[in-house]
């Protein structure tokens, strides 16, 4: 062969190969979840932890402290909200089973920080007074001592302790209102400050056997708790709380964003919303010993009380998120695999802590399922609703689509049409027999007798007001002629609450949209003129100027850091910052709030209603893909439907056992916050109500609300956009109905003509 | 096959490679789906044709689509001639070509933000005629779409007539203007003649560039822009998000048979002059 042609087939094949080279999958591409889960096989090896989460005695509804103490037993501190009582259980069993102690002779309702000591006793901090603090210090047989301890000065205001903690030698530290640290001499009633933190105020700390690792904005100083010298070990947990900036800093009343605690080999365990990390002594290396995207400690806004770990293959955590505190055992299971053998997909286009909460929840019944969670706009990156969906569709045709499918805003009825979804009417039948559904929400949610999706849970559009506007609330018409009678008779009070164009739009979409659509699919011309018209009158009703435009109080789909929230706010009437106002009411808690707020504002409110249908917001609207592993997905579908996932969260569980959870606990939630105080926008004023508890009537009330709700609001996304981006125009004036309702029929014709 | 022709085979190879991979293989597919039902993959015959020709969206695109071929083609075509001869003997006829493709290096984007700032109900173009009107969401929207089109193309094109008309010998020109022609004759039995070849690849070139406006169309106004620039573009990328694969299927199949139709229609007529 000669030379030239071989020259011609070498670079024929290197244009080959070149020309192939951008067919590699972007590992880039890849979702946390993914990440996690490799990080996971990276340092895991074989075998895993397990999570299940430990049963505490009932008195116990809140944990404040967990700790292992000398002599190998389990030591937490709860609370009992209701009689305000403090208790110290102990468990030599691994929580298997407890002795529980009432702490006597505390004199306050309420210690903001409480911390054990090895030896088993524990302090309780109040405020302090007059510069000291009385501690009050707990034996292991619930008596207690009163210690005074005198505290830095802080000018004018008492300097109250942030954090206390104990070392493994019995050191009490504290954390003052200066960002200092202090250690304690609890017998001699002074303090002493041997940490040099070179000026810079510190936000948390955690202790580990001697060590103290004192947490900065910008990263952290690691002690000895004994002589307050720098170990110099700090390098790689500064540098991971320099890329996560959520652990620099504590949001929370009483629980921090990382708890630390010793391995059996002087190394460094600590828990983060990312999971249980394990740094070895004298090591720079962080090594992964839990990924916590499978556990509750993944499940967003979770801050923690402590960690306690007997030996290498257990690990106590007692940590909060929304839902409550929890008292979490992981276990190591050396038969376990790495990773879960089989691997479950839920794919949403919004983050939520709900569904985050059942993946956690389904995870402690299914250790060898791997949940991995797709969302598809996770508000880190600029992915808009058609992107996700193009990537979400890419999937789905190559038959590598996620096995459940939470449906919230995407193109529902052409994913039924065209197969994609599966019946999921016996998950439903199986939920219904067990804890009993909310029938009308399962029948709005029929297509030709098949269930394709079941929300979760449900929001209603509600309206307060004085009397004559929750009787304006049967149509948006009356409620719009109302809004103007106000207007008119008193023109200096503004009438409607600031909420923004787009959030006009919406809260009175979801009351009305449901009726919207015609029999041959196209949108109701008249209907569509009404909605407008009704939206313009509440716009105009403040004069507002295009200008001065209002701005949105929740963007997209209504959900804040991903949870969906509530939108009716009472506060507004009150303050007087309106006459009326309009959104929608999550569960029986928020019902109990409005309830609460009326009586300071001398209101009430009703469901607003369209004039023709009662209709609902879903949300986590869930279905199971015909091409996925039906089985799983429905195993998963059944726990998100369960009494156990929606009872805690914002929102109406379509559930009935889960919705009686939540009008239970009214009830605790009075015992607990007796009061509410709100400060106005401006700072000005202040106003306090009682919280009040719900009673039959009211109860039967709102249960009678819910049983009246016809048909869910359109949740096609692209509809939704295509209505507020032209009724927008309207409201601010710059297009007038007659276009507005052409824009609107045109653009959305378009897309059902599609 | 010859060693010449086999030599060449290995350097055409890695190209034509690429082409089967990503252009005829999924084409092949694509064809395959459009007498496939979008749900589990069972024949549809010709289901999914009558479908997409009963579909009042597909109509309304490919009517606007062909509209805007038939306007801005003949129109981009005649006003970059007529700059390519005005240039042709111009003494800056170099600094010209540039400006005239500085439109090209203009990206998207961009173009869109200049779009809003011209025709937005608060743009210029309001502020000069004293009126709220939101252009993007009028019938007008046709219009500021082929203004767009040619504008960015304009440059391109005149790049390209130039090319041809500077292949053409000087010697004829100068034999025909002894044998007294003039101007006009010269530029109908020289000029035209010669530039055909040119014409060909440049007609093409810009009936494919014409399907890239969507790009600005759908970032102006998105996914359902005012119904006169609402192309087969944005048709294809709605139904996809919808995952109608068998409508996008037999929509596309339809569109590349009218493409290849057109092209070959032109080539033959080519074909058919040049043999004249």
């Amino acid at each position: 062969m000669s030379r030239r042609r071989i020259i011609c087939i070498c670079i024929a094949c290197i244009l080959l190969a070149v020309s192939f080279a951008g067919c590699e999958r972007n590992g880039g591409d890849k979702g946390d979840t993914d990440q996690s889960k490799e990080n996971a096989v990276l340092t895991e090896g074989s075998g895993r932890f397990v999570e299940r989460e430990t049963a505490v005695p009932d008195e116990i509804d809140q944990i404040a402290a967990v700790r292992m103490t000398e002599n190998g037993s389990l030591e937490v501190i709860g609370r009992n909200q209701e009689l305000k009582a403090y208790y110290l259980l102990t468990s030599g069993d691994m929580g298997e089973s407890w002795n529980v102690t009432q702490i006597q002779g505390l004199t306050e309702d309420y210690y903001p920080r409480i911390a054990i000591a090895p030896d088993g006793t524990t302090v309780f901090v109040p405020f302090t007074s007059n510069g000291t603090v009385n501690l009050k210090i707990a034996d292991i047989q619930g008596q207690t001592a009163e210690k005074p301890v005198t505290m830095p000065e802080t000018g004018d205001s008492d300097n109250n302790v942030q954090q206390a903690g104990y070392d493994d030698l019995g050191n009490l530290l504290f954390l003052d209102m200066n960002g200092s640290l202090l250690k304690i001499d609890v017998d001699a009633g002074t303090y002493s400050t041997p940490f040099d933190t070179q000026g810079i105020g510190i936000n948390y700390f955690g202790i580990a056997g001697t060590t103290c690792i004192a947490v900065y904005d910008n990263g952290c100083y690691v002690f000895h708790t004994e002589t307050g010298q720098s170990m110099g070990t700090e390098s790689a947990l500064t540098e991971l709380i320099r890329r996560n900036a959520d652990l620099a800093s504590t949001s929370s009343d009483s629980g921090y964003p990382m708890a630390f605690t010793q391995d059996g080999t002087d190394g460094l365990v600590f828990a983060s919303e990312q999971g249980i990390f394990c740094q070895k002594s004298g090591g720079n290396v962080i090594e992964q010993l839990l990924d916590s995207s499978l556990t509750f400690m993944g499940t967003g806004n979770v801050v923690f009380y402590g960690v306690a770990m007997p030996d290498a293959e257990n690990i106590f955590l007692g940590l909060s998120d929304k839902q409550g505190t929890k008292l979490l055992h992981y276990r190591y299971d050396r038969t376990a695999a790495a990773v879960p053998d089989q691997e479950l997909t839920v794919y949403a286009l919004d983050e939520s802590n709900l569904l985050r909460e059942a993946v956690a929840v389904f995870g402690q019944t299914h250790p060898d399922i791997y949940v991995n969670l797709q969302i598809g706009m996770s508000g880190e990156d600029s992915v808009t609703v058609e992107d996700a969906l193009s990537v979400l569709n890419t999937d789905i045709m190559a038959k590598k689509g996620p096995d459940v499918l939470i449906l919230d805003g995407m193109p529902l009825d052409s994913y039924i049409e065209k197969g994609i979804l599966s019946d999921i009417s016996d998950v439903v039948d199986e939920v219904e027999k067990e804890d009993g559904l909310f029938k009308n929400i399962r029948s709005a949610s029929e297509t030709e007798g098949h269930i394709y999706a079941m929300p979760v849970n449900f929001f209603i559009p509600m309206a307060a007001g004085d009397a004559d506007t929750v009787k304006a609330a049967a149509s948006l018409k009356t409620f719009a002629a109302r809004a103007r009678e106000l207007g008119d008779a008193n023109p200096s009070k503004p009438v409607m609450p600031a909420d923004g164009t787009k959030g006009l739009l919406r809260e009175l979409y979801y009351a009305d949209s449901a009726r919207w659509r015609q029999e041959d699919g196209s949108l109701n011309e008249d209907v569509l003129t009404d909605y407008l018209t009704a939206a313009k009158t509440l716009y105009d009703v403040d004069q507002y100027s295009a200008d001065n435009d209002r701005t949105e109080i929740f963007g997209g789909d209504g959900t804040v850091d991903g949870t969906k929230v509530s939108s009716l706010k009472i506060d507004d009437l009150f303050m007087n910052e309106a006459q009326m106002t309009l959104g929608t009411m999550g569960g029986a808690g928020s019902y109990q709030l409005a309830k609460s707020a009326e009586t300071l504002s001398k209101t009430s409110c009703a469901v607003l209603n369209s004039g023709e249908v009662s209709s609902y917001v879903p949300y986590l609207l869930t279905g199971v893909t015909a091409d996925g592993n039906v089985d799983m997905a429905k195993e998963f579908v059944k726990v998100l439907l369960g009494k156990e996932v929606g009872a805690d969260a914002e929102g109406i569980p379509v559930n009935r056992a889960a919705f009686a959870g939540q009008v239970e606990k009214t009830d605790q939630a009075v015992e607990i916050d007796s009061s509410i105080g709100i400060g106005s926008p401006d700072g000005g004023e202040f106003y306090g109500y009682e919280f009040v508890k719900l009673t039959e009537s009211d109860i039967d009330v709102f249960t009678g609300w819910i049983e009246s709700l016809e048909k869910p609001a359109m949740t096609d996304r692209v509809i939704q956009n295509l209505v507020l981006e032209q009724g927008e125009k309207y409201l601010l004036g710059e297009q007038d109905l007659t276009h507005t309702v052409q824009a609107i029929r045109q653009k959305v014709g378009l897309y059902l003509a599609e | 096959m010859r060693k010449r022709e086999r030599t060449g085979f290995w350097f055409v190879l890695p190209c034509l490679a690429g082409v089967m991979v990503f252009y005829l293989i999924p084409f092949a597919d694509v064809i395959r789906r459009s007498f496939q039902k979008a749900s589990g993959g069972g024949f549809a015959g010709m289901y999914n044709y009558v479908q997409v020709f009963g579909n009042r969206a597909f109509k309304l695109a490919a009517g606007n689509t062909l509209c805007f071929v038939a306007v801005c083609l003949p129109l981009l075509l005649l006003l970059s001639l007529t700059l390519a001869l005005l240039l042709q003997h111009t003494a800056a006829s170099k600094l010209f070509r540039s400006a005239y493709l500085m439109p090209l290096a203009v990206p998207a984007a961009s173009m869109v933000l200049l779009w809003q700032l011209l025709f937005d109900n608060h743009g210029i173009l309001n502020g000069i005629l004293g009126q709220n009107v939101d252009w993007m969401n009028t019938d007008a929207s046709f219009g500021v779409l082929v203004f767009s089109y040619i504008w960015k193309n304009l440059g391109y094109d005149v790049i390209l007539w130039l090319a041809g008309l500077t292949a053409i010998p000087g010697n004829i020109y100068e034999a025909a203007r002894v044998d007294g022609a003039g101007s006009a004759k010269c530029f109908w039995y020289i000029t035209l003649p010669n530039i055909r070849p040119a014409a060909f690849t440049i007609v093409v070139l810009s009936l494919l560039n014409s399907f890239k406006v969507f790009r600005e169309a759908y970032l102006v106004a998105g996914g359902y822009p005012q119904e006169k620039i609402y192309l087969l573009q944005h048709l294809f990328n709605n139904w996809f998000q919808e995952l109608s694969v068998d409508k996008m299927a037999a929509g596309s199949v339809l569109l590349a048979l009218a493409a290849a139709g057109f092209v070959l229609l032109l080539q033959k007529s080519w074909d058919r002059e040049e043999e004249m």
